[in-house]
């Protein structure tokens, strides 16, 4: 089974008066792996909520494999959301979930949810509820790894685990992604240790879309420029500028945008460096500009 | 590890290069698979497969079915030549034009280089070396 | 597998097991405790002064009720978020009870007789409390055991939705999303009450369905 294409179209969640997410649209291809990053209440959740069917959009569409998901039978057995909290039968244990699981799961793997159940050391003897929190997000995502569901998608599970069971999960995912693909959907806050395993990011920042793009060019918009300050300011003069820092005689410049060859070629003849910036600090950046 | 500005699989493809250039992986020699490469080093697996497809059109790998993929005859060579041109080109050039405009004559650029060039072996090796790293 | 059948099917197929497995726990307790009772009121009163069977008939209701309302609460987020609808979910849940009901229906429409005929060798009159009733036509007594078992659990599913859907709100309407057991729990065995009691479990279940179809399925409650 392949991963499903999810097409998002002027998306409007509201709870009462406040606005979670404002009019965002966005395309993800089958078969990738996906960023969608945005700081704490940025509307990540409730755009993953209805991707997954779990409410319904106040406005706008939301199509996986070409059909809208809500209370769609069958599009819905192949989109798994996991969040933090776990959906699971709390007060079962291990093996009574997965007989759970594996019955309305069509791609359920039961050899490789035991597995995962070793690699991440989980008690088999104890109901879920009696879990670290640790222990509870590793289960979230041994759930969902073992879904195989056409589209996955982990709303911070990881952010409750130790480094080494993320690093776990990681390696995990990107295994069992290379053997089946499909469409997997990360989203978080914390970026570094997962921006090399997308594929395209999606940025939303206080419900609305700042960009969605593949993340090679997400990358290579980005630039820093180290030099001189006044030849720094020369160059970047008519860019989009999203950080700055000066030490004495010299000039840090984080930019954003498509840089050509002309302002590359001038940069480098004016003995200014140019760096790269990582997925993080570009997001780092990039919502603290909007956010002003 | 792959913290430049161009895009990780061109990054990719350029240690791979540079891993034979130095002779860590030999003429046949089987390279890793995507899906190891990938785990091995946290990256999409889509991005260490478009490296490995540039390498292989370009002839410095091959691809044996169902076995996996392969350090094609002559490659280190072939990069050595390729590497050796856009060293000139894209390298000396400039300091050729820098040195013209300061007035440095070629007399002195060839004092120069054979002054720091006393033993050939070490510069040719550190130059590799260093192109790697700045990658 | 039998993932031919509807989603819905599997689902009533599944809830209707687990609840037949508390039905068997109800009944098993209500028997040997309204056998101890009747044994302790003989022996302290010299004989029981109403049918202890009868009296079993509330547990009927808000049992099966409160198994409806945590079913609901405790579930949905896990059915939904597995990838399966709230149609059958909401369907499941009315129906396992529903099924579960029509069968203590049957059970105590046939105790009660039984029940009857021991008080009668022993002697003892076989009465009823207050207004509630045992009706006579054997049918018509079937209609209502039926009504009160089915409508507990119908209510207890509507109640657990409205809770979960707009949490301390839910309390306002109350009054309406118990009125079918309400209703049920006079037991005065009158055509028009059990016809009535049988309405209100119909405009339950649909109100129940209704808001389950949209429902949002919110974080579970508990966050540690």
């Amino acid at each position: 089974m392949s991963g499903y294409a999810v097409s998002v179209r002027d998306l409007t969640v509201r709870y009462g008066r406040t606005t979670a997410v404002d009019r965002v649209s966005f395309d993800l291809e089958a078969d990738g792996i996906y960023g969608l990053l945005g700081r704490n209440g940025s509307g990540k959740t409730s755009t993953l909520s209805v991707l997954a069917s779990l409410r319904r959009a106040t406005a706008g569409t939301v199509l996986v494999d070409g059909a809208d998901p809500f209370e769609n039978e069958a599009l819905m057995a192949g989109i798994a959301l996991i969040r933090e909290s776990g959906d699971v039968l709390a007060n079962a244990k291990i093996s009574v979930n997965f007989d759970y699981f594996r019955r309305v799961r069509p791609a359920w793997d039961p050899d490789f949810a035991e597995e995962l159940v070793d690699v991440f050391g989980l008690n088999r003897k104890k109901p879920i509820s009696t879990f670290s929190r640790g222990q509870k997000s590793a289960f979230g995502a041994v759930i969902g790894l073992a879904s195989r569901a056409p589209l996955t998608m982990f709303d911070e599970v990881y952010l409750g685990m130790d480094a080494p069971s993320r690093y776990r999960f990681y390696d995990l995912l990107l295994a069992d992604y290379a053997e089946h693909p499909r469409t997997i959907i990360l989203s978080s806050h914390l970026i570094s240790e997962i921006e090399r395993l997308f594929s395209g990011v999606v940025v939303i920042d206080e419900g609305r879309l700042l960009l969605s793009e593949d993340v090679d060019e997400f990358r290579t918009r980005g630039a820093t420029f180290t030099g001189p300050v006044a030849a720094v300011d020369a160059v970047t003069a008519g860019l989009r500028v999203v950080a700055s820092r000066s030490l004495g005689p010299t000039k840090e410049v984080t930019v954003y945008g498509d840089l050509d060859e002309t302002t590359l070629a001038g940069a480098r003849s004016a003995d200014i460096a140019i760096g790269g910036v990582s997925v993080q600090d570009l997001f780092v950046h990039l919502t603290e500009k909007e956010s002003r | 590890m792959f913290d430049g500005r161009e895009p990780i699989y061109i990054q990719i493809a350029d240690q791979i290069r540079g891993d034979i250039l130095a002779g860590n992986l030999a003429e046949g020699e089987q390279v890793m698979s995507t899906t190891q490469y990938a785990t091995t080093f946290r990256i999409n697996p889509a991005t260490a497969a478009k490296a490995f497809a540039q390498l292989v059109d370009e002839g410095v790998l091959y691809k044996q079915r169902g076995v996996g993929m392969f350090v094609a005859e002559g490659a280190p060579a072939r990069l050595r030549s390729d590497r050796r041109e856009t060293f000139l080109a894209e390298r000396l050039e400039p300091v050729l034009a820098e040195a013209r405009v300061l007035g440095i004559g070629s007399a002195d650029l060839i004092r120069w280089i054979e002054r720091a060039g006393d033993d050939p072996e070490q510069t040719t090796t550190e130059d590799t070396t260093t192109e790697g790293e700045q990658r | 597998m039998t993932t031919d059948a509807p989603q819905w099917v599997r689902v009533t197929l599944r809830m209707t097991r687990s609840a037949l497995m508390s039905l068997a726990w109800f009944w098993a307790i209500c028997l040997i405790a309204a056998t101890v009772v009747t044994i302790v009121l003989a022996w302290r009163l010299g004989e029981p002064p109403f049918s202890i069977m009868s009296t079993v008939r509330y547990g009927g209701i808000w049992y099966p009720f409160s198994v409806g309302l945590i079913l609901v609460t405790a579930t949905i987020n896990v059915h939904v978020a597995a990838g399966q609808t709230r149609r059958s979910f909401v369907i499941g849940s009315l129906l396992s009870g529903a099924l579960a009901g029509l069968l203590s229906g049957v059970i105590m429409t046939v105790l009660l007789p039984l029940e009857a005929e021991v008080y009668l060798a022993q002697g003892w009159p076989h009465l009823t409390t207050s207004a509630a009733a045992i009706p006579e036509p054997w049918g018509t007594s079937l209609l209502l055991h039926c009504a009160i078992f089915v409508t507990g659990s119908v209510s207890g599913v509507l109640v657990g939705l409205t809770y979960y859907r707009w949490s301390a709100w839910a309390t306002l309407a109350l009054p309406l999303t118990v009125l079918a057991p309400v209703i049920a729990s006079g037991m005065d065995g009158r055509s028009l009450t059990i016809a009535a009691i049988w309405a209100a479990s119909a405009v339950t279940a649909v109100a129940a369905y209704v808001l389950a179809r949209t429902i949002p399925i919110r974080k579970p409650l508990e966050m540690s």
